[in-house]
């Protein structure tokens, strides 16, 4: 196999890219001017879809300062049966060492069943619940809302056992994750909203996670309700946007996205900065809970990061609770301001990285719109703000990055002169 | 006169409208005044396909066939409310002032306001605002830097609150009103306490959008499905909906409001006379952009009606009427164009030379009180200060102040359009410190 040149641009030249994507992260890379290339080795940073890593990673070796943008084992953490099982083993594995705090902390996913391997569990569990209580049925391996449904009745899915020809045995029967629907989510104008926060994961051992500040939240443009007859109307109740879009009287130009910000302001005049900001706190706690629950897992590679997007459902008593975890999340963008914030998301991701090596290895708190959350322990809350998180408070990335490079550049003069 | 048809037994007429023709009010303004009315009568009778659609009647009545037919074609109108703001100023641009100097010197002022009224000089704006001296803390700014200063903020709104007294609460606003208690604080500000009384009103002009049908509904739903500034506001279309045809059909309006709004007079079946709408404002476009802002301060749908009733029968109701006296939109059209020209004279004239009038693009900001233009958050804070002071004199200040900011940029603007995109810009724009600026600090404004 031919080595490419040593060092990042083959030896001090422009930074190359591979992807297979035209959208968001082709404008990111052409507006730092870096060089599009098709080589399968001779590359420095490369966005590739998760299929490609599957079929190709274990075969490819990494030049050191080659960066590609999934783990290998990502799916521990975004398959919803695989994330399951290793949500409940770290809150089992805590409670037996008696850290109930800790173990108290992974309460934010519902009780979550594995069919067909746990079919039996579950039809239990659902005999103890009251009659007419909703469970939502999803299959682990599709995205953007297909093939999800909800039922309150075991008939229902009998019928959809036997249109699947599902059998126990049958290693090519689909896996499907049955959990309890969350009825009582928060609305906001009679409307249900879900939230999209995105992380970057940098390494895992040690654990390193920045969190974006911005974000969003998808609304159904539907008012919600939960008539049993009404279940069928997965628009009323899924919020991605390709769901949305099956509902009759779906208007492409009305807006369904507020940014995380508007959101956080709504949330302070209705309960009060105190619930708001231990609410975000919550959803911060939750992201490195999921991140520590997989950390022994992942497949450790100082080439990889990975940036996931976290979808979370807030309920009306203001608690957080972890739907999925995506490990491609969409970059294409549906409005103007979308696309600024997935450009701020996919820029600053990179100013992080460092492929070039122009922060000198030092971790800041602070890049553009992302907040180093952990670094092998948490981070320490700032005493200048009253809040306890950053996430979702005022974002002016690229006065920030003026500062940091400001910054830099004095710590480097100052280290010269020496 | 059109037909209408009212069920409810014929009220007293109510009192007769301030300013209109009352003596006192100048020549130019009735002349100004007549000449709109007129304007909009022309709309409602268009609306109404020439009389052949009552401008109210029992939703439950059948409609003969031409009605049908007038109404399909009312249905089919994209109309968003009954005026745009460029209509407005339009109307006032092009009225003839017969006693101004321009007659006798033939040299015209830029000016689009045709009035020569009496501004306030700088020093006693400085006076009026003082509580906005960049010496004293404010919420929007100093709250966001300073841990301790926005906990203080936040203990002193809760004193204030638990003693409740108006004028004290009115004067915490001047300086920012925390977010988690803006709801409260504006409520005691302007003295919205609800009663069981009112719950029941309220529940009954919700009954009132069923049972009547306006001629004007199409057009204040059309208006709140597209809001302007649509991302902060989409999720609240319903709610507002409600709101504003609640806000139709409440002959309140008309007696509370402090400044009468546009209407016109029809006559029942029975030959009695009375005011139409009822609330006695006839819908211009943007009507509900006085009131999505509220969504994120008020939650409780009669909480949210009260409030958005309160401040326009208070401040808003002023934007849409024609009159000399201060405080009015005429008056704060003044405002701008004389701080502007005292601020940036020579920007003036560029912008002029462009053939990029200031006002009009500050007008619609004016009109709006800047909920078109701004984000959610300043717009809020923005509106602390019209609560805090009693007066709409922040707005035409704040839109100086902006085109003073913008003055670098704009001054190497070669074409309108550019200007413009410049100016249709709200990013970096924060509403304290541009107030700070413009009133007492102008110098940091040139950049």
């Amino acid at each position: 196999m031919r080595r490419s040149s040593q060092g990042p641009g083959g030896g001090g030249g422009t930074i190359r890219f591979r992807t297979t994507f035209h959208n968001t992260i082709y404008d990111v890379f052409r507006a730092r001017n870096w060089k599009e290339t098709d080589s399968e080795t001779d590359w420095d940073v490369a966005w590739i879809d998760t299929g490609w890593i599957r079929e190709n990673f274990d075969t490819m070796h990494l030049e050191e300062h080659q960066r590609i943008n999934h783990f290998r084992n990502h799916y521990e953490l975004t398959r919803k049966d695989c994330m399951n099982k290793n949500l409940k083993r770290m809150q089992r594995a805590l409670q037996r060492e008696d850290r109930h705090d800790e173990a108290g902390k992974y309460d934010f996913f519902p009780n979550t069943y594995v069919l067909p391997v746990d079919y039996g569990l579950f039809v239990e569990e659902f005999k103890h619940h009251q009659a007419g209580s909703i469970w939502i049925m999803k299959p682990i391996g599709k995205a953007q809302g297909k093939g999800i449904f909800l039922f309150s009745k075991l008939s229902q899915i009998t019928e959809w056992k036997k249109d699947h020809k599902w059998k126990p045995d049958s290693p090519q029967a689909e896996t499907y994750v049955v959990q309890r629907y969350l009825e009582n989510p928060m609305l906001i104008g009679g409307k249900k909203f879900d939230l999209r926060i995105y992380a970057l994961v940098t390494s895992f051992m040690p654990l390193v996670v920045y969190l974006y500040r911005s974000g969003f939240a998808r609304f159904s443009s539907f008012r919600y309700n939960t008539n049993q007859k009404n279940l069928g109307d997965t628009y009323v109740h899924l919020t991605n946007v390709a769901v949305q879009k099956t509902g009759p009287g779906y208007d492409a130009g009305a807006g369904c996205k507020w940014p995380l910000r508007n959101l956080k302001l709504y949330l302070i005049g209705k309960f009060g900065v105190q619930a708001t900001d231990k609410l975000f706190y919550e959803i911060q706690e939750l992201v490195i809970s999921s991140l520590l629950s997989v950390q022994k897992v992942m497949i450790h590679d100082k080439h990889c990061f990975e940036m996931y997007g976290y979808d979370i459902l807030i309920d009306d008593a203001l608690k957080p609770w972890l739907i999925e975890v995506n490990a491609s999340p969409s970059l294409t963008a549906d409005t103007p301001q979308d696309y600024e914030l997935k450009f701020g998301l996919l820029d600053d991701l990179y100013t992080v990285i460092d492929v070039e090596n122009k922060l000198g290895g030092v971790m800041e708190e602070c890049v553009g719109g992302y907040d180093l959350i952990y670094n092998n322990g948490p981070m320490k809350r700032d005493k200048q703000t009253c809040y306890t998180t950053r996430l979702g408070c005022f974002d002016d990335r690229v006065r920030q990055l003026k500062r940091l490079h400001k910054a830099h550049a004095k710590r480097s003069s100052a280290s010269s002169d020496k | 006169s059109h037909s209408s048809t009212l069920r409810h037994e014929a009220s007293p007429l109510p009192p007769p409208p301030k300013g209109n023709g009352v003596h006192g009010e100048l020549e130019v303004v009735t002349t100004l005044q007549s000449h709109w009315l007129h304007y909009l009568h022309d709309a409602v009778r268009r609306l109404t396909g020439d009389g052949a659609v009552a401008l109210m009647k029992l939703a439950s009545e059948a409609e003969s066939e031409a009605q049908s037919v007038a109404q399909r074609r009312t249905q089919r109108s994209k109309l968003r409310g009954l005026y745009e703001s460029d209509e407005l100023l339009e109307h006032i641009a092009a009225v003839q002032h017969d006693n101004a100097s321009a007659a006798v010197t033939g040299v015209r002022s830029w000016a689009m306001c045709p009035l020569h009224l009496r501004m306030p000089s700088q020093q006693e704006l400085r006076v009026l605002f003082a509580d906005l001296d960049p010496k004293v803390r404010q919420g929007g700014i100093d709250d966001a830097i300073r841990a301790w200063f926005a906990e203080e903020r936040h203990r002193m709104g809760l004193r204030l609150l638990s003693h409740g007294y108006t004028a004290l609460l009115a004067h915490f606003a001047r300086t920012g009103v925390p977010a988690g208690m803006r709801g409260r604080v504006w409520c005691g500000a302007l003295q919205v306490q609800l009663c069981e009384r009112d719950y029941s009103y309220y529940a009954q002009l919700v009954s009132e959008i069923s049972r009547i049908s306006q001629v004007l509904d199409p057009l204040v739903k059309r208006d709140v499905a597209i809001p302007f500034n649509e991302e902060d506001y989409f999720v609240f279309c319903d709610k507002i909906e409600e709101l504003l045809l609640c806000f139709m059909r409440d002959p309140a309006v008309l007696q509370k409001s402090a400044e009468s709004g546009w209407h016109v007079r029809a006559s029942n079946r029975a030959g009695q006379q009375s005011v139409f709408p009822p609330n006695g404002l006839l819908p211009p476009r943007g009507l509900s952009q006085y009131a999505f802002p509220l969504c994120y301060a008020f939650h409780a749908q009669e909480e949210l009606y009260y409030l958005f009733r309160a401040m326009w029968t208070r401040y808003w109701c002023k934007l849409h009427c024609f009159s000399s006296r201060p405080g009015t939109l005429l008056h704060l059209l003044a405002v701008f164009e004389s701080t502007l020209q005292e601020l940036q004279p020579a920007l003036c004239w560029h912008l002029l030379e462009l053939e990029l009038h200031p006002t009009t693009v500050a007008f619609p900001w004016i009109l709006y009180a800047f909920s078109s233009y701004l984000p959610v958050e300043q717009v809020l804070l923005l509106w602390d200060r019209v609560v805090g002071f009693d007066s709409l004199l922040p707005l035409p200040v704040l839109a100086a102040s902006i085109f003073a900011f913008r003055a670098s940029a704009l001054m190497q603007a070669q074409d309108a359009d550019r200007a413009r995109r410049i100016l249709m810009d709200p990013s970096k724009l924060q509403v304290v410190p541009l107030l700070q600026a413009v009133l007492f600090v102008p110098s940091s404004l040139a950049i």
